[in-house]
């Protein structure tokens, strides 16, 4: 087991009303030098965090103690730009284990996956009445059923549907990551390597 | 995933094909046509495609400057992009170290020229553009999208579409304001360089503005080769011995200042015209404003120290 099975998630949540928030905002690079996966959660937004000298942005979600819980709700376009695998290690470090957004970027969203974190990817509106909920309310608490593909506002009960890959959801539910699966494969991969063209 | 099984796990993508039709207008290279692309398509346009680059642009461009192009796919979402393989291919390869030879490259090259589209091949979305509307690009805002022909105005909030609150973090970030010119601003630093521009006729582009003139005084420049091999064709061409001239110099080749894992940081609040592919905020260090740029102008700002339409130095 790569990481913790993730069944149903009930938890306020962490907003971030942000779009296109990137990679490097998330992780940025100076920070990719460790080679080790603990420790990535002290760096986190680093930047829109932590002034240089250490002293906390009064003014970061981050830094505001109203807001808490295991769920980053993120504007549309969320983790886009570099690929760094570390952005989601920060996240998943830092104890989020939900990101929400009405878009994902593709590479963000599969790094998510593989450790364990649930990218729910809901419409526009939807994303917006959470804001809004969280906004009135920042002790709002959502509540993530992995199986049933649901998210749901526990205060009103509204809720909305979520895609997830039949593989992946299978995966995220047991703990395995695609490393296990590819191992199984062994023997197909290698006869179809030993097929060279040229 | 690559080492424990030499596999990459990728759901089939969806398909986008690109067309850009017509020939590049004099200064316009490469850079300026991916750039010109990803202003069109956002910086989430082709999340989920792998996108094929097509038309006469495309045809008649150097293997190079299909690298530089294809390189920024990932920059509009897309996790790949290609560009089909014909003669100007076949020559790249052809005596290269890995290369296969005798019977196996005439093996081969029957094999890559069945790997072009076929006529009438549906794709799941198509764009379709002219190089005639493509001029040099600029970016002025904190992802590549955020791009504009270098003689142009910052567009609107309104204009640019997506979140007000957004768009105007990423004014103020830049210390822009809509509807300002970018020609003409003060450029701190200029790098050229990266996976993106850092290959040999990316410098002989930089050479070709920079000879004859001299940098600006108030300008640092970096000038980072791509590899040890592209740092020995510079030297080999002549083109050290014209950036010297200048006022320029080398630097170890290396991914530098695009990404500021080393010492080469921009400073906070310092404006750098870069030949790289993002300009996140805090991208080449924490407060730095990255404008993104062909090798071209990038060239022009290094000598006249502000945004400069690179057309205007060159002969007519």
């Amino acid at each position: 087991m790569a990481y913790d099975k993730f069944t149903i998630l009930r938890s306020t949540a962490v907003p971030m009303p942000i779009e296109n928030v990137d990679t490097d905002q998330i992780i940025p690079a100076r920070f990719l030098k460790a080679t080790e996966r603990k420790g990535f959660g002290d760096n986190l937004f680093r930047d829109w965090r932590y002034e240089a000298d250490g002293t906390p942005k009064k003014d970061f979600v981050l830094n505001n103690p109203i807001y808490s819980g295991k769920i980053l709700v993120g504007g549309k376009n969320f983790g886009s730009g570099s690929s760094r695998e570390h952005a989601a290690w920060a996240i998943y470090d830092y104890g989020f284990r939900c990101v929400v957004s009405s878009f994902f970027a593709d590479i963000f969203k599969n790094n998510s996956l593989n450790i364990g974190i649930l990218p729910v990817q809901i419409s526009a509106g939807f994303l917006d009445k959470i804001f809004t909920a969280i906004e009135a309310d920042p002790k709002t608490a959502l509540e993530v059923n992995l199986e049933a593909q649901r998210i749901t506002i526990l205060s009103t009960g509204e809720s909305e549907s979520f895609e997830i890959n039949g593989y992946k959801k299978h995966n995220l539910m047991n703990g395995y990551d695609d490393i296990d699966y590819l191992q199984s494969m062994k023997a197909d991969i290698e006869s179809f390597a030993a097929k060279s063209i040229y | 995933m690559v080492l424990s099984s030499q596999c990459i796990m990728q759901p089939k993508p969806k398909k986008m094909r690109i067309k850009v039709n017509g020939k590049l207008g004099k200064g316009v290279v490469p850079k300026d046509v991916v750039l010109y692309i990803i202003s069109r398509l956002t910086a989430a346009g082709a999340t989920g495609y792998f996108i094929e680059f097509a038309g006469e642009v495309f045809e008649q461009m150097s293997m190079e400057g299909r690298m530089t192009v294809c390189n920024m796919s990932i920059e509009m979402g897309a996790r790949g992009g290609m560009i089909a393989p014909d003669e100007t291919t076949f020559a790249y390869i052809k005596g290269r170290e890995k290369a296969p030879n005798g019977e196996a490259w005439d093996k081969a090259l029957a094999y890559w020229k069945t790997l072009k589209t076929d006529e009438g091949a549906a794709f799941d979305i198509e764009y379709e553009y002219n190089a005639a509307d493509i001029e040099p690009m600029i970016t002025y805002g904190t992802n590549p999208g955020m791009g504009m022909g270098i003689t142009r105005h910052i567009p609107s909030a309104a204009e640019a579409g997506g979140s007000k609150a957004s768009y105007e973090k990423s004014l103020n970030y830049m210390g822009f304001r809509e509807q300002d010119e970018m020609l003409g601003k003060k450029v701190d630093y200029v790098f050229i360089g990266s996976c993106t521009n850092g290959r040999i006729e990316d410098f002989r582009a930089f050479a070709s503005i920079v000879k004859g003139r001299k940098k600006a005084d108030h300008v640092t420049a970096w000038i980072v080769p791509g590899s040890h091999i592209v740092e020995q064709q510079i030297k080999e061409e002549g083109i050290l011995d014209i950036l010297t001239a200048a006022g320029f110099q080398l630097r170890q080749p290396g991914c530098s200042a695009c990404l500021a894992m080393n010492d080469d940081k921009i400073p906070a609040g310092k404006y750098a015209v870069s030949t790289s592919n993002r300009n996140f905020e805090g991208r080449q260090g924490p407060g730095a404003r990255t404008l993104l740029a062909s090798p071209l102008v990038a060239a022009a700002a290094a000598v006249t120290g502000v945004v400069t339409d690179p057309r205007s130095l060159m002969a007519e």
